[in-house]
């Protein structure tokens, strides 16, 4: 028995020696990130608004080097090119996001629904039907105003029964009326934005960069172009299927190589970290990183022309 | 009553499920290097029989993964890799969801086999060919030191939910296409894995092209509907004289599968023409082929040279 407690006592101090780390920190995104023209649906007179609602997934990752060799921004190193047309991979120690689509019920908005970005339905109403210009239509091509409509369009759709239980919606709370406060983004003392992020678990590798990018909405053009508010970054041919009564649409996913490739997605308009931002990870191994961990903070600073 | 499930339980020892290994037969067979094939050559069917590479693989005698490697030296260009495992052709569904008792002949399930492809620089593959097989992995070494395993292996296969790494199933063809722009003048291999023997007479024939160009349109140029028609035959690799004795009525089934004219192998008795229209060459006579035995015969004008056999119409053409 004292043997079996003195088991038990020492099996908690064992150390796994793993080789991963979580790199933790603080991402900020300029003012001018958040920042895009709009049209008054009414009025039709051009106007610049800020809202951290502009501000598009953000991909974080940690890699060997950081250059500007092959594209006109900063990127990571990449290997070897196998095949003609497809440039290198980038093989990340490990990455992360600060939000992710999620589909917000209708297929009108799918691929267009970062998480952490919309406190409830109200809020994204109000931002596609009066900000962006781009109102939400219903499966039967009615423009969604109500809140209540657009809520239990959602928990018919999912089978669900509380508004926690969607990750897009943020400012919720949880079964025993916890708050949750899942909105990325707070405006900071400069006029920027800041959230925090966690990237888990990444293969340690000393003097290892931190670099990403936020994926910028494409600009909304019902003229010639016909380009509605997305993201290059989701995928609108995969993702969940549904095939409910009449309906045939999926409901978009995140690329499933973006920090391996970023060069596919990354485009003019798209904010990544300059060279001169980019943050070195220098503890010697992962277990002296996770002793004392380094403060940090990403900026993702250099427009992408 | 245990006693007699012990008894019963013990009459069968599973063997008929795993693979021997015959003689005469190579587990890990080397094709040598490969000619790309013209697109204008895959229009007829002896022409294809006679420019794709065939072979016939067994279980290895060594305890080693099995296969078959074949090379071919790039242009520059752009090549359509296409390897067609058995068999896969029947003419008697029996499954659950879409059974058809109108054909005569019963689908043998025991004759499928698989092989997986993969194709890349002949420089980075790690199998010794005609010994051991080996893959297109290669270590790389980034600039902070650390080691990546990077897949060298340029034939992407997409699965149905758009993943790359998939590989067909059982007995159906793969095909990628290699861009060689990187590398002109340099060897490719093919690797060829086995991933399941055929277990009724545990040999895997399959037929392997490598064609000009890219793969869009290949089926177009051998005028067929199924990328199972542009491999004709690959049961019976055409120097096997045994081979028909063994897979039985597989080639003329699929010829007749790929021609559109099944309906020769029809159960007349069964299915009279006027209640099945899919039949009536039962009571009118096949047009240009005839079931004689096991063989499709193939009327005279059709096989005369200048003719072929219209795919759509069932009737010989003029070439």
């Amino acid at each position: 028995m004292l043997s079996l407690f003195f088991l038990m006592s020492v099996g908690c101090s064992y150390d796994e020696q793993l080789p991963q780390a979580n790199i933790s920190g603080t991402l900020v995104i300029p003012r001018e990130a958040a920042t895009r023209t709009v049209l008054d649906p009414i009025t039709g007179e051009a106007s610049e608004v800020t809202d951290s609602r502009f501000i598009g997934p953000v991909y974080l990752g940690a890699f060997p080097s950081i250059t500007e060799l092959d594209y006109g921004y900063a990127h990571p190193e990449m290997g070897p090119v196998i095949q003609a047309d497809i440039e290198g991979n980038t093989y990340p120690y490990g990455g992360g996001s600060v939000g992710r689509f999620d589909f917000a019920c209708f297929e009108y908005l799918a691929c267009r629904t970062p998480t952490g970005r919309f406190s409830d339905y109200e809020d994204l109403l109000g931002f596609f039907n009066n900000v962006v210009g781009d109102p939400v239509q219903d499966a039967f091509g009615n423009q969604v105003v109500s809140a209540g409509y657009f809520q239990a369009v959602c928990y018919d759709l999912f089978e669900i029964t509380a508004d926690y239980e969607m990750e897009w919606i943020s400012d919720v709370s949880d079964y025993e009326g916890q708050k949750l406060d899942r909105l990325d983004f707070v405006e900071n003392a400069d006029g920027d934005f800041e959230a925090p992020f966690d990237l888990w678990r990444v293969n340690y590798a000393p003097g290892m960069k931190l670099w990403g990018w936020m994926d910028a909405p494409t600009d909304l053009d019902f003229g010639v172009a016909n380009q509605r508010y997305k993201f290059a970054t989701c995928n609108e041919q995969n993702g969940q299927q549904n095939n409910e009564y009449n309906n045939d649409f999926v409901y978009g996913v995140t690329q499933i190589d973006l920090l391996n490739f970023p060069g596919r997605y990354i485009g003019g308009g798209d904010w990544v970290v300059g060279l001169d931002d980019v943050v070195s990870v220098d503890a010697d191994t992962a277990e002296d990183y996770r002793a004392n961990p380094q403060e940090i903070t990403v900026r993702i600073a250099s427009k992408v022309e | 009553m245990l006693f007699l499930l012990s008894i019963f339980g013990c009459d069968r020892s599973g063997e008929e499920y795993v693979p021997k290994s015959v003689d005469g037969y190579e587990g890990v067979a080397v094709l040598g290097e490969v000619t790309a094939i013209a697109r204008d050559d895959l229009a007829l069917y002896d022409d294809r029989r006679d420019l794709i590479s065939y072979s016939t693989l067994t279980l290895p005698r060594e305890q080693l993964f099995g296969g078959a490697t074949a090379t071919f030296v790039a242009d520059g260009g752009t090549y359509c890799v296409l390897v067609d495992p058995e068999a896969v052709t029947w003419n008697q569904s029996v499954d659950f969801e879409t059974p058809s008792e109108i054909y005569i002949k019963k689908d043998n399930t025991s004759d499928d086999g698989d092989l997986d492809l993969s194709v890349g620089l002949s420089a980075n593959y790690t199998g010794t060919p005609g010994y051991q097989m080996g893959n297109f992995e290669q270590a790389y070494e980034d600039s902070l030191g650390a080691q990546v395993t990077v897949n060298t292996n340029e034939c992407a296969l997409v699965g149905s939910r758009g993943q790359t790494g998939a590989h067909s199933g059982r007995a159906t063809p793969e095909f990628c296409e290699i861009d060689t722009t990187l590398h002109p003048g340099r060897e490719y291999t093919i690797a060829m894995d086995t991933w399941s023997l055929p277990l009724d007479d545990d040999l895997l024939s399959f037929g392997l092209a490598v064609i000009e160009g890219s793969c869009d349109g290949v089926q177009d140029a051998a005028r067929v509907t199924d990328w199972e028609c542009v491999i004709p035959g690959e049961s019976c690799p055409p120097d096997d004289a045994d081979c028909n004795a063994r897979e039985g009525s597989f080639a003329a089934m699929e010829y007749a599968y790929c021609n559109l004219v099944q309906n020769v192998f029809c159960d007349c008795a069964l299915n009279p023409s006027e209640d099945n229209p899919s039949c009536n060459t039962c009571t009118t006579g096949s047009i240009g082929f005839a079931l004689v035995g096991d063989e499709l015969t193939v009327s005279p004008l059709c096989a005369s040279e200048g003719f072929v056999a219209d795919l759509n119409a069932n009737l010989c053409a003029a070439d």
